[in-house]
Parts: structure tokens; C-alpha cells; sequence
């Protein structure tokens, strides 16, 4: 096994004891936190992020143009995410979203070791060299990690009966679908575009991914819209919050295993 | 007048526009766009087919009725909520909040972009030689110097580069060995040229008897003393055994095309041989539009940060 793999195993590995905590703590009748699990995420998104860098040296450029590393950077970032959550103090601290979002993180490493994945750290082909993608993936992924939060969120507020809880869900929806927004803005639209002028002369093609990309982008705006009109209680926002995510889902798996396109390398 | 704006300016109306464009927009991902009848036809049972033909879901993002006509309302309602919602804002006497108005503002802004985008944009792609000039539009001269295919060891694609001369119409130089690579494009005079494609050609070897080589590409022609040599192109693949050059000779007495093989003798001079080589494909790219959609992009993103930052302070 290679150092970067021996790494990734590692993270993998502290991200299973991170949620395995995360999962007795949620059987708590306090609905405390459980005093380990944050670190232990922080120091496996660290392990990860030198994963990429060793690939970086390796192929003397930034490793986040292949699936493959787009999927530890994703992990990485739902990490630090949770770890900002945990340490914040603004928002309630809700274990059962932690733990969700530590288990969209496993199956995403679990997805990244699969045999269907290439791992080989290759330098990037022509189209890829460049600074516009970097932020593009790395601002998108960023913008995703809080949607994830917002999805795990949006799910346990539909499965609640419970009013007071309702609300307190809603909110970390809204809270995490807020700080992602922007983000995925600026990642998934901007940079993107920015990034599609420069290398092939066109700033929006409606190539599927770019379609799907702003697909996402509309059924947050939808979100956005919908909870400015409709009460907190009403299971509409949280519908399009799961939504949104299993669109980033689609964009991202779905739209390069079965709709070809100018991404079908990414 | 009032009731039309107030209608227009409904969040329920964005919702539904946005909602409709969402999944119109997912449909038309999942239907081929731009095929010939007969593929819808293969691939969707007669009415179906027929549906998506007549009503020209086959172009959606340029169908009047289904794309342009929804998108035209949704800027609209867009408007006519930014110009509302900045209204009462201006009115506001507490603390005011222009972070939406900056992101509508830059939505806006960016749907005109869209639309110049959409209409002026022109493409050409020029495939050049080395040696190879091309006169720009204001009288400036672009000459491709050089072309180069780097690969990495493992065979796939490291770089193209194509290296450029840029000089104005009197010949004063504007760009010296500029390397236009992917995602290094280069812009001059309202023209962006990308490195867009490469095309193997072949090149036909000369030698005349004092031992000098010429080389030729397809439809080049040279003169040497009263003789003119021109090479109108290879019969097949220039390593292949059974390749000859077709060439034409005039010697002003009595032209003849010949078809030559490597040793063949082709008026004073020998066919040396055939080789292949690389030209590279610019692409010359006019859009008026992206000079508003740069700018829309920032405020999009600055709007989406100041409406949220606002907010997550505010304890939402």
C-alpha cells in the first residue's frame, strides 16, 4: 500500500470510530454531546488533507482534478464542518446531525475506495490546469459539506413529531443551507463559468453538469423562497432541502456515470 | 397598472417560474437536445416522439414557448421584486438590508449578459502551420511561430502549445512568442484565441540534386527555375508502404500530375520521402456579452455572502 493510501485507510478508519461514539451518544437520554467524536473528525479531515498534499507533490499540482481526490476533499470538508458545528455556539448541537453527516462522509470514502474509482495520482490533462478549477471544485465541495448537514437536518425534522424540536431543526437547516449557498455560488456558478470561458471559450454551454449545477442552485433558491412565505412548521422547506442535496448528489455521481458531457472526466 | 405590478412582483410567481424552469430543465437533460427526428422516434413511442418534436422540447434552451418565453417573465418578476423590495428599503428608517437587491441586481445584469452572449457570440477556428499568418479584422497580423504536443510518459496529453507572433498593421509587435495553451487564452482587440485542437497533416520531403530538401504541405506549391511544384495531397497514410504523393509538375511546356513514391523522380527533383506533422486549431471567439457576465457573477456572489452573513449574525 502506498503512503497516500495508507493515509486515506487511516482517516477511513478514524471517521468509523468518530460516527461508532457518535452512535452510542445518541441513545443518551441528555442529548449531550459526546466529548470525542469532533476531534477525532478533525484529525482524520487533517489526514486527508495531507493526502492530497502528498498526491499534490506527486503530481506537482494541486491533487483535486479527479474523482477520486474530489471525493476525500468532500469527506474532508464535511468534516471540518462538523467539527465548526460542534465547537459553535450560536446553534443547538443536535448528535443525531453529526451523525448523519459523519455517515454521508463514510459512504463518500466508501465510494472512493471502490474498485470503480481510479486512484492513480496522475498529473491533469490540459483542460485541468488550472487555478479556476481549483476553486470551482474546492468552493462547490465546500458549499455541499454544509448542504449535506442541511440534508441530515431536513430528513430529521420530516421524522419529527415533535414541535419544539421541529423548529430547532428547521433552523440548522436554514443555517447550514445559508452558509453553503453562497459558497456554491461562488464555486459551482462563478468560478465555474469563469473557468469554462478560459478553457473553452464559452462560459455556459447547458452541458448536463453545468445544467445540474444550476439545477441545485434553483432548488435551494426554491428553499430560500419558500421558507421566507411559508411557516417554519411546514414540511415544504425541508423537502427541498432533501431535495437540493440528492441534486448535488446527481450532479456529481449521476451526471458523470450517465449523462456525457465537456465534464465526463470529472 | 398597480395590480399588474403587484402581481408581477409575487414571490408565489418566482416560486413557480423557478420550480418550472428547475424541472423543465431536468427534463431536458434526460432528452437528447438537437437530434434528428428519427432518433426521437427510435427511442420514444410515436405520440411521445411526436410531443417532444412539435412542441420543440428537442431545443428547449432555445425554444421560445417552453425556455425563453418563462425566463423572459421570471426577469420580469425579478425586476419588478428588486425594484420593490430596494423601494422599501430606501424607506426603512431602522437598519437596511441590500444584500438581496446586490444579488437580484447581479441575476439581472447577468440575464442581459446572457442574452448578448446568446446572440453576438461568433467562433472560427483556424487550423495553422507553422509559418502560417492570419490577418485580424483591424489589420494586425497573428503568425504561429511554432507548435508543440507534450505528452506525459504515461501517453496522455501534458500541453499544446501553439507560439504566437501578435503585430499590429505596420508591423510594430504587440506579442512575442506568446504560448497559447488550454486555459491560457489570448485576447486582443475584442477577439479572445483559444487553443482549441490539433490535426495530424502530412508534409511531403523534396530533394533537389545538389542534395537541398524542400518540404511541402498539401496544397503548397513552389517554383524552382522555370518549374512549379505543387503538392495536392497523399493517397494514403505517410509511413504506409503503398503511399505516393500526388503532385503536379509544370514546367510551362507540358504539366503533368504524377503519383510518386519515396525515390521516384518528380520533375528535378526526388521524393525524399513523407512524414506527418502536427497544425494546431485556434479558436477566434467574439462575445460581447461575457463583459457583463463577469461582472454579474461577483455581484451574484457578493449579494448571496452580505444577504447570508446579515442573516447568520442575526441568529436567522
Amino acid at each position: 500500500m502506498t503512503f497516500a493510501g495508507i493515509l486515506g485507510t487511516t482517516a477511513f478508519i478514524l471517521f468509523l470510530a468518530a460516527a461508532a461514539v457518535q452512535t452510542v451518544w445518541l441513545f443518551r437520554r441528555d442529548g449531550k454531546p459526546d466529548p470525542v467524536s469532533h476531534w477525532t473528525l478533525l484529525a482524520a479531515a487533517l489526514i486527508l488533507v495531507a493526502d492530497l498534499v502528498v498526491r499534490s507533490l506527486e503530481t506537482r499540482f494541486v491533487a483535486l482534478t479527479s474523482t477520486y481526490e474530489s471525493l476525500l476533499f468532500y469527506a474532508a470538508a464535511i468534516a471540518l464542518m462538523l467539527f465548526a458545528y460542534r465547537i459553535q455556539r450560536k446553534l443547538s448541537y443536535r448528535p443525531l446531525v453529526a451523525f448523519g453527516s459523519t455517515f454521508t462522509a463514510i459512504i463518500l470514502l466508501a465510494v472512493a475506495s471502490s474498485p470503480l474509482i481510479p486512484k492513480a495520482a496522475l498529473p491533469p490533462i490540459p483542460a485541468l490546469q488550472s487555478g479556476w478549477l481549483l476553486l470551482h471544485v474546492s468552493f462547490s465541495f465546500i458549499g455541499e459539506a454544509f448542504f449535506a448537514a442541511s440534508f441530515v437536518s431536513a430528513l430529521a425534522f420530516l421524522f419529527t413529531k415533535d414541535e419544539a424540536r421541529r423548529l430547532d431543526l428547521d433552523r440548522i437547516t436554514y443555517t447550514a443551507i445559508a452558509v453553503g449557498y453562497p459558497i456554491f455560488t461562488a464555486g459551482a456558478l462563478a468560478f465555474g463559468a469563469i473557468w469554462a470561458e478560459q478553457a473553452w471559450g464559452r462560459w455556459w454551454s447547458w452541458d448536463p453538469k453545468e445544467t445540474w449545477a444550476l439545477v441545485t442552485w434553483l432548488v435551494y433558491t426554491i428553499y430560500l423562497h419558500v421558507r421566507l412565505i411559508l411557516k417554519r412548521k411546514d414540511s415544504w422547506p425541508s423537502i427541498l432541502a432533501v431535495a437540493g442535496f440528492l441534486c448535488t448528489v446527481f450532479t456529481f455521481f449521476g451526471v458523470n456515470y450517465l449523462l456525457p458531457g465537456l465534464h465526463s472526466y470529472g | 397598472m398597480n395590480d399588474l405590478f403587484r402581481r408581477l412582483k409575487s414571490v408565489r410567481l418566482a416560486i413557480g417560474l423557478i420550480a418550472y424552469l428547475t424541472v423543465a430543465s431536468i427534463l431536458a437533460t434526460l432528452v437528447p437536445q438537437g437530434a434528428a427526428p428519427e432518433e426521437y422516434r427510435s427511442l420514444y413511442p410515436g405520440p411521445l416522439a411526436d410531443l417532444i418534436l412539435q412542441t420543440g422540447f428537442d431545443r428547449f434552451f432555445t425554444s421560445i414557448l417552453l425556455f425563453l418565453l418563462p425566463a423572459f417573465l421570471f426577469f420580469a418578476n425579478l425586476s419588478a421584486c428588486t425594484v420593490d423590495r430596494f423601494v422599501r428599503e430606501i424607506r426603512k428608517k431602522g437598519p437596511r438590508r441590500h444584500g438581496p437587491d446586490v444579488l437580484h441586481l447581479g441575476l439581472m445584469l447577468l440575464a442581459v449578459g446572457a442574452v448578448l452572449s446568446a446572440s453576438l457570440h461568433r467562433e472560427e477556428t483556424m487550423t495553422l502551420v507553422p509559418g502560417s499568418r492570419v490577418n485580424l479584422p483591424d489589420g494586425a497580423v497573428l503568425s504561429l511561430t511554432d507548435f508543440r504536443f507534450e505528452r506525459y510518459e504515461d501517453g496522455r496529453p501534458k500541453a499544446w502549445t501553439s507560439v504566437l507572433d501578435l503585430a499590429d498593421k505596420d508591423g510594430k509587435p504587440i506579442k512575442e512568442k506568446f504560448e497559447l495553451r488550454v486555459n491560457t487564452p489570448l485576447r486582443y482587440g475584442g477577439f479572445t484565441f483559444y487553443q482549441a485542437s490539433y490535426t495530424p497533416y502530412p508534409v511531403l520531403e523534396l530533394r533537389s540534386r545538389d542534395g537541398r530538401g524542400v518540404e511541402l504541405y498539401p496544397g503548397e506549391e513552389i517554383e524552382l527555375g522555370d518549374t512549379t511544384y505543387y503538392f495536392m495531397a497523399l493517397t494514403g497514410e505517410p509511413r504506409a508502404a503503398d503511399t505516393r504523393a500526388v503532385i503536379r509538375v509544370d514546367d510551362g511546356r507540358a504539366p503533368a500530375v504524377l503519383r510518386a513514391a519515396p525515390g521516384d523522380r518528380a520533375g528535378d527533383l526526388e521524393v525524399a520521402g513523407f512524414k506527418e506533422e502536427l497544425a494546431t486549431g485556434i479558436q477566434a471567439v467574439r462575445d460581447p456579452g461575457y463583459a457583463l457576465v463577469l461582472p454579474a457573477m461577483i455581484l451574484v456572489a457578493l449579494g448571496t455572502a452580505l444577504t447570508f452573513i446579515r442573516k447568520i449574525k442575526e441568529g436567522v
